[in-house]
């Protein structure tokens, strides 16, 4: 049966040629215009999560005079149930000295590395700051320094020292005034890139400043179906959540949007090629009429008739759908090629802009077969109900 | 013919059609045909029966009621003790395929498949491997000697080549009746003897039942029934053993 349609479609080259590049052009219209959609929201979704968003709640005290991030608290936090791990951070001012007397304003992390892990704080080059309970020296900072410190690249500044004066606001310090920690000296071990000036170093190292509480913490949580008692319990204890989740989800909600409207552009191009699919399929009936009247004197059965029509619809749309997903893919890669090249040339990143996961391949290979289907089924019933005595008595 | 037909035993008085009462009548418009009016018949196993009559005198329509093509408006058909119209259509189409060989004047072609794949057509629809199909594709063509023909496209053929290659596909299923409605009219003298000789070979050594319409009178000689029709009627019916 299928060879027998294979046969009767290439029979015809020309019309099923033109017909499934009708079918290409709608597909990879969808592919193209979804990938796109699905590009951006993996990179919108990227930039404010980092991998396990989902088991991730951020504490913080918002406005409140009262209630600090102190030791007793945190440990009230990790009591509660469903958390797993607890990191924290404290966010200091600090004036970078250079060798020539100038200075610069930075921000002072005293931190994790999993705290910056669970932050999306990547090291580009270098390593991380190491979380043992040693009192370390060790540094990560941004790439927005690197100007100050008249370093062109990373290479020139892993390993060396960084001086700093740390800057103590009041209210982490038990008698109420702000204190500067004169000369503070780092080892640089990592670089991260950022656009804003910032120095992370292991919270450990903050132990002689003897500051009353830290800035934030973040918490992971075992599962994510119970992300809103534990947050309840922890907002019970008189601190604010916040839940990046909660965020994704908004987010995903409005590129569902972008994506269906994205999608409708395609499938515009997909049923003007269906009707030029349909079109085909009914001119090849009646040029075939002979051939089925042949057919049922022979002795085929109507279901036999139908089935062959079908096969013929289902390989086209089958044809078309591999195709279009082919140069779908072909054209949004190449999309993105110029787009990074252009991006590159004026100092941006490279970029994934179109996405095609595999799941979409599939669905939109089954859409086709489908899209086959629904336009073989009118011509294929029609072929099946033809009266092959008229067809030879007018012969 | 060795390897296609096992011959049947000796069939003489076995009726293998028997037509009972038959009518037809078609509603053009408001007017009524009547293309069969009554036909009482009973075609015996051994048979080669031919049947003359002038164009419009229901020949055409018996064939397709005997096909089971075409439902009558009364009467009976049954063939081997099946009464083909209690058959649902599409057990009536299997039936046809199996049990009856059918060729027509001008053949009819699947244009995008060979000669050797048209031939194998019939047992493909009988849902027979394509392989075995095209095996017995094979063995018929060179019984009828067209084996060269084989992997032409059929709309290539000269008429006598392409109403053997007709005459292949009606015996690849080893009926047990075939039907020739004016197989010779648009061949010449020798093409027509060739596809004649066949029918006889059919008839005489395999015990076929061949039904043949014709308006050449030189082809009686092949049957031994003569059966002439008029106005929907059988007029004459000479059997001469």
């Amino acid at each position: 049966m299928l060879k027998f349609a294979g046969k009767n479609l290439l029979s015809h080259k020309l019309r099923t040629v033109l017909t499934i590049i009708g079918m290409v052009i709608g597909i990879s219209a969808i592919v193209f215009l979804v990938s796109f959609a699905f590009g951006v929201k993996k990179i919108v979704t990227k930039e404010i999560t980092s991998g396990n968003a989902f088991q991730l709640i951020d504490i913080g005290t918002g406005n409140s005079q009262i209630i600090k991030l102190t030791d007793d608290v945190v440990n009230q936090i990790k009591q509660i149930p469903n958390i797993k791990s607890l990191e924290t951070i404290t966010n200091l001012a600090a004036k970078v000295k250079n060798e020539d007397g100038s200075n610069t304003d930075a921000s002072l992390f005293g931190t994790t590395s999993k705290y910056m892990n669970w932050s999306g704080i990547n090291i580009k080059w270098g390593e991380n700051i190491k979380d043992d309970n040693s009192n370390s020296n060790d540094a990560v900072i941004s790439t927005a320094l690197f100007k100050f410190l008249n370093v062109s690249s990373a290479e020139q500044i892993l390993g060396k020292q960084i001086k700093l004066d740390a800057i103590v606001p009041k209210d982490f310090l038990e008698n109420g005034e702000g204190k500067v920690f004169e000369d503070k000296i780092y080892n640089i071990i990592g670089v991260t890139e950022s656009e804003s000036p910032s120095i992370y170093v292991s919270k450990n190292s903050f132990a002689d400043f003897n500051l009353k509480h830290y800035s934030q913490t973040k918490v992971e949580i075992n599962s994510p179906q119970d992300e809103e008692k534990t947050r309840k319990l922890i907002e019970n204890l008189g601190l604010k959540t916040e839940y990046v989740g909660e965020t994704v989800s908004q987010i995903n909600e409005v590129f569902r949007f972008f994506e269906i409207i994205l999608g409708s552009f395609g499938l515009i191009a997909l049923i003007v090629a269906s009707l030029a699919m349909f079109n085909t399929l009914t001119i090849s009936l009646l040029e075939r009429t002979r051939e089925i009247a042949l057919l049922k004197i022979l002795g085929m059965k109507k279901k036999a008739i139908e089935s062959l029509f079908l096969t013929e619809a289902i390989v086209m749309g089958l044809i078309g759908g591999i195709l279009g997903i082919i140069l779908g893919i072909i054209v949004s890669d190449f999309a993105n090629y110029l787009l990074n090249l252009f991006a590159l040339k004026s100092g941006g990143q490279a970029i994934k802009i179109f996405v095609h996961p595999f799941w979409f391949v599939i669905v939109i290979m089954l859409f086709s077969i489908l899209v086959g289907f629904l336009t073989g089924i009118y011509p294929a019933k029609r072929a099946s109900r033809i009266n092959a005595l008229e067809i030879m008595r007018y012969e | 013919m060795r390897y296609i037909f096992v011959p049947e035993k000796d069939n003489k008085h076995e009726v293998a059609i028997s037509v009972e009462d038959l009518t037809r009548v078609f509603i053009v418009g408001e007017n009524k045909i009547k293309a069969i009016k009554g036909i009482n018949l009973k075609i015996y196993a051994a048979d080669f029966v031919v049947i003359f009559g002038p164009s419009g005198c229901g020949k055409s329509t018996l064939l397709n009621l005997i096909l089971g093509i075409d439902t009558p408006t009364s009467g009976k058909i049954t063939i081997r003790d099946t009464d083909i119209f209690k058959l649902p259509e599409d057990e009536r189409a299997y039936f046809r395929l199996s049990k009856i060989g059918m060729i027509h004047q001008m053949p009819y072609w699947i244009k995008s498949l060979s000669v050797r794949e048209n031939i194998a057509m019939p047992v493909i629809i009988k849902g027979i491997l394509e392989k075995n199909a095209l095996e017995r594709a094979d063995a018929i063509m060179e019984e009828l000697s067209i084996g060269e023909l084989a992997l032409q496209k059929p709309t290539q053929l000269s008429g006598g080549q392409q109403q053997k290659v007709g005459l292949a596909r009606a015996l690849v299923t080893n009926p047990w009746i075939v039907i020739a409605d004016e197989p010779t009219g648009n061949l010449d003298s020798k093409g027509a003897d060739e596809i004649m000789n066949v029918l006889f070979k059919l008839n005489r050594t395999h015990k076929r039942t061949v039904i043949l319409v014709t308006h050449n009178d030189k082809y009686w000689e092949y049957g031994n029934r003569r059966i002439e029709m008029l106005d929907g009627k059988i007029t004459k019916d000479r059997n001469h053993g």
